[in-house]
């Protein structure tokens, strides 16, 4: 009996772990892409203003020590050593999810030309699409996460129905 | 920016066809880089003219002037207005292509065409104006006229640099509308133009002269280029306030220029203390001297 209990118990726990794992998962894309969202709104207000160089702005916005900034000063280091290539041949996106990319890969064959106005509104409309993505991420995480919960507790209670 | 620098600089930017002329190119000889959508790409030194064996379209021009201006095109919309973006180093950065109007500003699109014009610095290409300009502690007043491209614009940075410089330095002042005597970059000029000077850049002369005097007290204002009845009354008005004025103006010689009517007012109320007339073969050469009445002086 002891043993059975044991068993439904780690079960559930392992359900719950999976869900947890899971869900940490999600929260990552969501705060990834919620960073995404605060760096292109930074960088649209710094592009109107006309702050500097393309690679300056986007080494002014990028301050932080997370996948999006790292990826950015990356690219304006990139932009500075090859001055003939185009951000959207520069930038690397290989370690983001294709959801991410493709609004980034747009962003970038747009901000390569044109005025200021066509680059502020180009940075808008990126955020503004990963501003979606990242809604659409936070509310994936919450489903989840709810769902494994409930999932675990399930598994625990007819694992422990089945073994009684 | 010395000739190396200069390599440095603009080498990177062009693909190795032309990097490679460049690379062949001596200090001082190359002028101009002319580049046009789908025609070969020209080098222009001071004795010929090489045309390269490389026909860039239209967005590759386009991503020449990105890379030239240092991914900064956007952001000096004003500049690009005008038909010009100074470059790290001064060199000027002409640009054609197709011009829209939006919002009472002119915005450039489709970059069909680019002329880089290299800047040099001749130390010492006036010293034989000097003494022309210069009696003890005050400084007289002297219009360089030229073809373009035979060197006023050097002739008078060279002249700013000398006055602004030495152990009797004048306070100077630099009216540079067109970013070509300075070439000032986030406001540090990229050209030798002296210790004293003060260096007004991008500000029409109308505007620039009330500025100076209000505010820097020059005794020697630098300015290039008079084209309209406004700049010319601009240094009508500095010279009244007891600035020596330093010019330039397009033209073949002082007949020429007393032909037009804008410019005879300058000649016949004598406001230049000398007249400097380049040769037309370039290189800053002075072909004739004229005193204030339109004499010829030796040099």
């Amino acid at each position: 009996m002891m043993i059975r209990s044991i068993l439904a118990v780690a079960a559930g726990l392992l359900c719950a772990a999976a869900g947890l794992r899971h869900g940490r998962d999600l929260q990552a894309v969501y705060q990834r892409l919620q960073r995404w969202v605060e760096l292109l709104r930074h960088l649209a207000l710094l592009v109107r203003e006309g702050a500097g160089s393309l690679p300056d702005v986007l080494i002014a916005s990028a301050g932080e020590a997370l996948l999006p900034d790292a990826i950015l000063r990356r690219l304006a280091e990139d932009m500075r050593a090859q001055p003939l290539c185009r951000p959207e041949e520069l930038a690397d996106f290989s370690a983001l999810t294709e959801k991410e990319r493709a609004p980034l890969q747009r962003l970038m064959r747009r901000l390569s030309r044109g005025s200021r106005e066509s680059r502020f509104q180009a940075l808008q409309d990126c955020a503004d699409e990963m501003a979606l993505l990242a809604d659409a991420a936070r509310d994936k995480a919450q489903t989840d996460a709810r769902m494994w919960r409930q999932l675990s507790l399930l598994m625990g209670a007819c694992l422990t129905l089945w073994l009684i | 920016m010395d000739w190396d620098e200069t390599r440095a600089f603009l080498g990177p930017c062009f693909p190795g066809e032309v990097r490679r002329e460049i690379d062949f190119m001596a200090p001082g000889q190359l002028r101009e880089i002319r580049v046009r959508a789908n025609r070969p790409a020209m080098l222009c030194a001071a004795d010929q003219t090489l045309t390269l064996p490389w026909t860039p379209t239209q967005s590759q021009v386009e991503q020449l002037a990105e890379a030239l201006s240092e991914h900064s095109l956007y952001a000096r919309d004003r500049e690009t207005s005008q038909g010009f973006v100074t470059l790290r180093g001064g060199h000027r950065m002409g640009l054609c292509g197709h011009v829209q109007e939006r919002s009472g500003l002119l915005a450039l699109t489709d970059v069909g065409a680019l002329c880089i014009r290299v800047a040099c610095q001749w130390p010492g290409a006036a010293d034989s104006l000097l003494p022309l300009c210069r009696q003890g502690n005050a400084a007289r007043s002297l219009l360089v006229i030229g073809l373009p491209g035979t060197g006023k614009t050097t002739i008078l940075r060279d002249l700013a640099r000398q006055l602004a410089s030495d152990g009797r330095a004048l306070q100077t002042a630099v009216i540079d509308e067109r970013g070509e005597l300075a070439a000032c970059v986030d406001g540090a000029p990229q050209l030798d133009v002296g210790a004293t000077a003060d260096v007004l850049d991008g500000c029409p002369k109308e505007h620039a002269v009330p500025w100076l005097m209000r505010s820097m007290a020059p005794q020697v204002i630098v300015t290039d280029e008079l084209a309209h009845a406004g700049d010319v009354a601009a240094i009508m008005d500095a010279m009244a306030c007891g600035a020596a004025v330093m010019a330039s103006v397009h033209g073949a010689g002082l007949t020429e220029l007393a032909a037009r009517p804008v410019m005879a007012t300058l000649l016949s109320r004598r406001c230049f203390h000398a007249y400097a007339v380049l040769s037309p073969r370039g290189g800053g050469q002075i072909a004739a001297l004229y005193d204030r009445s339109g004499s010829p002086v030796k040099a």
